[in-house]
């Protein structure tokens, strides 16, 4: 599914050739390996037929390789740097341009969202064009004006100093959007909510092409924990331990900014697309039409594990956390377990398979815990390996994931027939319990857990390990699940008809491309 | 805006005293330079021509100084001073220069307030406390005592909106106390997802404040001569802290075998306690824990009454009281 990286990926494409779709992506392809980028150089490999032209937005330039070598398909690469907005400071702008207009613009936008808001603050920019850009207003006293006015409208209590640095990192995204030059595409389909999730709104009001939105995620909830935990966010009023204090500070201000950036999103998209049920909740709670959603699940190359042996009776009970060594994946709750679960089955083996480099602190942690534990025989960390060699040796698989979207490692155990034991984070009650759709229904897989619960998990992998016919039908319960609902090709072939509708759209409703 | 106007507490270390004015000898050699031009020129040795030659000359000096100058951080004022009179008016110039800036300023800002507020637009973080404390005061920064008393996280955890929820867990994080322990449990379990997923986030950035609060109890309970009411609240948290199920595996077992240790030592001293001691011990105690079940193993029963009938008042309010002082009334009138 990934596609080798390297050097040659860094070739230079044409910056302004036409193409069918339009990917937005922030934060991730093709710098960082792994999860959504992954997804998106497969998406592309698996649409041959198709161009694609690729909008990398990125706080600003950067000196890293990219991880993936793009496809032959794809036409044009275009950066969008979102912390790199602004020209030299000039004091000139300060008489005969009136901006009172684009301040209440902004600040209706930033606090509320959505596409007449949009519509609004691009027709006050395209009002000032030609007399001054969004890069000399940023810099200049016109904007000193619209921060003190924005100031006292949104947030009257707070610390000015802070508000300002924060409204300059917020604006200076959002100008950054506004004024990146569209590619021509006849659809847009963006990867997330944010600043990706507004530049396709805008391509959506300017060109009148079909947006589309596929989230893995829910962009605006993963934002909105890490500004409710952050330290560097600073809070310049006491509100104690009350929830409902209307004194906005700056956490409300980025908060209230992404929740508007979101719904101007899922407004401007003809399709909200993600990939397990429960996370349209969240995005109909932030203002997604039930309507425009749409479930399309990722999908796993199931002939690679089909033919895989299953391990016997006669074997090591063997139980596999499959996954990077770090915090998000809670492998001392995995570790926990194994103290627990020995105590029942003395001769267990509790493998954990993945990277062990990416956070060695907490792998010299969790080395530690295992020490402490006395688990020296029973846990054994394999580093990275292929899991086709070794699945034919685990009877259960294990997921302790705090956060997790689709995890692949489900699907793949999945299709070779080994239940799962898995946190109730992202789609994994769906695919282990199926979807209440089902039709029919095939039972259980595995079985869900709680998150941080080790006494749980353990509980769960004995009943598997001690009782081979359960484990057995379990495994086949999940085996036929995947292969009827997780395969690569339904997902690249709904992801095929979805783009042939859009784009049909595109030729009959969309506006000719500006010259 | 204009509340964030300097302060006129100085809320820092004064500026530097010593600090060099290095401008000050400047408008001396330029005078003395436009002396050695201009004064043979008024006697006519020399030609006006060539005293204009050597003033421009000394301006052009003086330009270049500045120039080499502009990227430091130095005051330029006084050296822009000087060359703008000296062009202007000859060897008058530095003596205007010098008048102006030697002559007192008045109402001017003192250097060490304008440090102050120096280091106040950069967000330092040394900026006292007091000063700091007054400015949240003026500016409606402080906390709002008029307002309701919060809602409990555990209420807030069962049956409050989402938002407040997320808030609830971002407050947890940045602040964290063992007593919120409790609605992280139900965090962890709620059928939100979006709960969820932050309540383990949340989970995994406190472990180490838990592990610190059990290294914490654990020091603390290691004194033998610790008082049984103390040792007693200790093993409570201890044993809170090792059910929360948020701990790791070894720090829960260390957890619990100090928790056991702790109250096998409070029933120890329990035995030596005057029964005035222990109900004051017992009233420090949350009811219906284990130290009512060391009573009765102790065979303390009036104590363990008078505890039950303290915790009666204490879950029925005032009314219990009035009733007693009513019956006992009522008693005394009809005795009488």
């Amino acid at each position: 599914m990934m596609a080798a990286a390297g050097p040659s990926s860094a070739r230079s494409l044409p910056q302004r050739r036409h193409a069918d779709v339009c990917l937005i992506v922030e934060g991730c392809y093709p710098y960082v390996p792994g999860g959504v980028s992954a997804w998106i150089d497969w998406l592309m490999r698996t649409q041959p037929d198709k161009t694609f032209s690729i909008v990398v937005l990125w706080p600003r330039p950067t000196s890293q390789p990219p991880r993936y070598a793009l496809p032959g398909n794809a036409v044009a690469l275009d950066h969008l740097y979102l912390q790199d907005f602004g020209g030299r400071p000039s004091t000139r702008l300060d008489r005969g341009i009136e901006t009172g207009a684009l301040a209440d613009a902004l600040a209706r936008f930033i606090a509320g969202g959505g596409i007449a808001l949009l519509r609004a603050v691009m027709g006050e920019v395209a009002r000032l064009r030609g007399r001054v850009s969004l890069e000399e207003l940023f810099n200049s006293p016109l904007a000193w004006s619209l921060v003190q006015r924005n100031y006292a409208t949104a947030m009257p209590f707070g610390s000015f100093l802070h508000y300002f640095w924060a409204w300059r990192a917020l604006l200076g995204g959002l100008f950054a959007t506004l004024e990146f030059p569209l590619p021509p595409a006849s659809v847009y389909h963006t990867i997330s909510t944010g600043y990706a999730g507004v530049l396709a709104a805008r391509a959506g009001i300017e060109t009148g092409r079909p947006v589309l939105l596929t989230e893995h995620g829910i962009y605006t909830n993963e934002r909105r924990i890490e500004l409710l935990m952050a330290d560097w966010v600073a809070d310049t009023i006491d509100k104690g331990h009350q929830l409902d204090d209307p004194r906005a500070d700056l956490r409300d201000m980025w908060i209230t900014a992404f929740e508007a950036y979101a719904r101007t999103c899922y407004e401007g998209c003809s399709e909200v697309v993600t990939l397990f049920s429960d996370n349209q909740r969240a995005q109909r709670a932030l203002g997604a039409e039930r309507g425009k959603l749409k479930v399309i699940a990722n999908g796993i190359d199931v002939a690679r594990f089909r033919a895989l042996p299953q391990a016997g009776p006669r074997d090591r009970p063997t139980v596999a956390l499959i996954g990077r060594v770090v915090p998000i994946k809670d492998v001392k709750s995995f570790i926990g377990a194994a103290r627990l679960l020995r105590a029942r089955i003395p001769d267990l083996r509790a493998l954990v398979i993945g990277p062990t480099d990416e956070d060695p602190g907490y792998f010299a942690e969790c080395v530690e815990l295992v020490e402490a534990l006395g688990l020296g025989g029973c846990v054994e960390f394999t580093g990275t390996v292929n899991v086709v060699d070794i699945m034919p040796r685990i009877h259960v698989a294990v997921l302790t994931s705090l956060s997790e979207s689709q995890p692949l490692v489900v699907l793949e155990a999945g299709a070779a027939g080994i239940p799962f034991v898995a946190t109730d984070v992202g789609s994994c009650r769906e695919i282990i319990e199926g979807r209440a759709d089902e039709s029919p229904p095939l039972g259980p897989g595995g079985i869900v857990t709680g998150l941080v619960a080790p006494a749980e998990i353990a509980d769960a992998v004995a009943r598997l390990l001690l009782d081979p016919a359960l484990r057995l039908a379990y495994g086949d319960n999940l085996r036929q699940r995947v292969n009827r609902s997780y395969t690569s090709a339904a997902a690249a072939g709904t992801y095929d008809a979805l783009y042939r509708e859009l784009m049909a759209r595109a030729a009959d409703g969309g506006a000719p491309w500006p010259a | 805006m204009a509340s964030q106007s300097p302060s006129q507490r100085v809320t820092s270390a004064p500026a530097d005293p010593a600090r060099p004015a290095r401008a000050d000898w400047r408008p001396y050699v330029v005078l003395a330079c436009e002396a050695v031009v201009w004064l043979p020129a008024l006697t006519g040795r020399i030609g006006l021509d060539a005293a204009l030659l050597g003033h421009c000359a000394i301006v052009a000096l003086l330009l270049g100084a500045l120039l080499a100058e502009r990227r430091t951080t130095a005051d330029k004022g006084p050296a822009l001073m000087l060359l703008a009179t000296t062009a202007a008016a000859g060897p008058l110039g530095p003596l205007v220069a010098l008048a102006t800036l030697r002559a007192p300023r008045e109402g001017g800002t003192r250097p060490e307030l304008l440090d102050a507020w120096y280091q106040r637009i950069a967000l330092a973080s040394d900026i006292d406390p007091i000063g700091q404390r007054c400015d949240d005061v003026a500016l409606g920064r402080t906390l709002d005592l008029g307002a309701a008393p919060p809602a409990s996280y555990a209420t807030v955890m069962a049956a409050g909106a989402l938002a407040e929820k997320q808030a609830v867990l971002g407050l947890i994080a940045r602040s964290f106390h063992p007593d919120y322990l409790g609605a992280l449990a139900l965090a962890l379990r709620s059928p939100e997802p979006v709960i969820r997923v932050q309540a383990a986030a949340v989970a995994t950035r406190i472990r180490p404040q838990l592990r610190a609060e059990v290294d914490a109890l654990v020091l603390k309970g290691a004194p033998l001569g610790m008082p049984p009411a103390a040792a007693q609240r200790a093993a409570q948290a201890l044993r809170e802290l090792a059910g929360s199920g948020l701990l790791e595996e070894a720090d829960q077992r260390r957890a619990e075998v100090a928790a056991d240790r702790l109250a096998m030592r409070a029933a120890a001293g329990l035995e030596a306690l005057p029964a005035v001691a222990l109900l004051r011990m017992a009233s420090t105690c949350a009811p219906d824990d284990a130290f009512e079940r060391l009573l009765l193993e102790r065979g303390r029963f009036k104590e363990f009454r008078q505890l039950r009938r303290i915790a009666g008042i204490r879950r029925r309010g005032q009314f219990t009281v009035r009733y007693l002082r009513q019956r006992r009334s009522n008693a005394e009138r009809s005795r009488a």
